[in-house]
């Protein structure tokens, strides 16, 4: 690395960053994923689809669920600040663990690199307890989550670019099987839609557009008011899409409190000399 | 985290910690056969190859309904939830493999039924009788 270049990095490493939005999306993110593991234990979904014909779900499902929802309070309440950052770590292994074990779902995949990050972030504050607001944090772990997320949308992306997508032929067995084996009714168009391979495939193309778009507008302009509309739109055509609801808000999560104006304010750092 | 997080050294061994298995997922889906336009991509962990897999579906049903360690299964969906929690596969012989699987819980001469959609953009029925 040129030493220019490790300067550059040295100081982005010693940046601040309001730490409010990350208090934010630290208590909105603990929040989702505190409703799929509660709803998760109660209906034993993930039990199910690891074994659907077993009666009860495996012990060790279960503590690791508990183990989840004890770290995800603490992510919501966001105290004891000693305690906040080990859960979140510990909630990134678990699922690791719950992911490796039971079920290779890239939502849990996502949760574990997401809460490893989020760990390095150290806003105070939570659910009863207000952010100081001058309060200021390492700037680095923001960037990170909004790079990652960046990642996420053009891997996504980028894979959706095969001939299988491309032709619609995905999207046309997702929701038919959703119409004929789970009951849905689509609005009419959407019914006429799911029923034409055309009509398929160019929602898959607009899919493809959208999440790479996205990327772009992460790494090269997060600005809220432009980056929101389109995830917001990307996730709520996937959950009637694809029967997948807490992976969607977690990432609008990330990025809308990720983008918030005030990260773009940025406060010079004195030089070391 | 303490100092930790304020340490160039730490922050660029976690950054690689991050980069390397994303990166080297993505790598390993090029050497599987992915091509942008060509083949589709394999599941690949850390790849982020969400709905992008060719996959099929199939409804798998059951009549008379299995009794399945006391709860009576009509449908393999019957064992999840309306939402979000759907026991799925992604091959028609995954499918049938659960419906016969399934017929170990099932009276003499339970009819299974599979209506699947398969990413060849087809539909197809199957139907056999539970040995």
């Amino acid at each position: 690395m040129s030493s220019a270049a490790a300067e550059a990095f040295r100081r982005w490493v010693r940046e601040d960053a309001p730490a409010l939005p990350i208090a934010r999306f630290r208590m909105a993110f603990g929040a989702i994923w505190l409703a799929y593991d509660i709803l998760d234990l109660a209906y034993s979904g993930t039990a199910r689809i690891h074994d659907w014909i077993a009666a009860a779900a495996p012990s060790g499902l279960v503590g690791l669920q508990l183990g989840l929802i004890a770290c995800e309070i603490l992510m919501v309440v966001g105290a004891p600040l000693g305690l906040v950052m080990p859960a979140t770590a510990l909630a990134a292994v678990l699922r690791a663990v719950e992911w490796h074990e039971y079920l290779r779902l890239n939502d849990f995949a996502y949760f574990a690199v997401t809460a490893v990050i989020l760990a390095h972030a150290r806003p105070r504050g939570g659910l009863f307890r207000r952010v100081p607001p001058d309060e200021r944090i390492p700037r680095w772990p923001r960037d990170v989550l909004v790079l990652q997320a960046a990642w996420i949308y053009f891997a996504t992306g980028l894979m959706k670019m095969n001939s299988t997508w491309l032709s619609g032929r995905h999207l046309y067995v997702r929701m038919q099987y959703l119409r004929t084996g789970l009951g849905w009714h689509f609005p009419g168009v959407m019914n006429r839609c799911a029923d034409s391979l055309t009509c398929d495939a160019t929602l898959a193309t607009l899919g493809i557009a959208g999440e790479l778009t996205l990327a772009a507008l992460l790494v090269f302009r997060p600005r809220r008011w432009l980056v929101t509309p389109l995830v917001v739109g990307i996730h709520t055509f996937g959950a009637f899409a694809t029967n997948v609801w807490f992976f969607g808000p977690s990432l609008i999560a990330q990025v809308f409190f990720l983008t918030d104006p005030t990260f773009a304010r940025r406060k010079p750092l004195p030089r070391e000399d | 985290m303490g100092p930790l997080d304020r340490n160039p050294l730490y922050v660029a061994g976690f950054l690689l910690f991050l980069i390397v298995p994303q990166g080297h997922a993505l790598a390993q889906q090029f050497r599987l056969g992915y091509r942008p336009f060509g083949q589709a991509p394999q599941r690949v962990t850390l790849s982020w190859d969400m709905f992008s897999t060719a996959i099929s579906r199939c409804d798998v049903r059951w009549d008379p309904p299995l009794n399945a360690e006391g709860r009576p299964l009509a449908r393999l969906h019957d064992s999840g939830t309306a939402l979000e929690w759907d026991p799925v596969y992604d091959r028609v012989e995954d499918y049938m493999h659960a419906a016969e699987y399934g017929c170990v819980y099932g009276r003499p001469h339970t009819t299974a039924t599979l209506q699947c959609f398969t990413f060849e953009g087809e539909a197809v029925k199957n139907v056999f009788r539970c040995r």
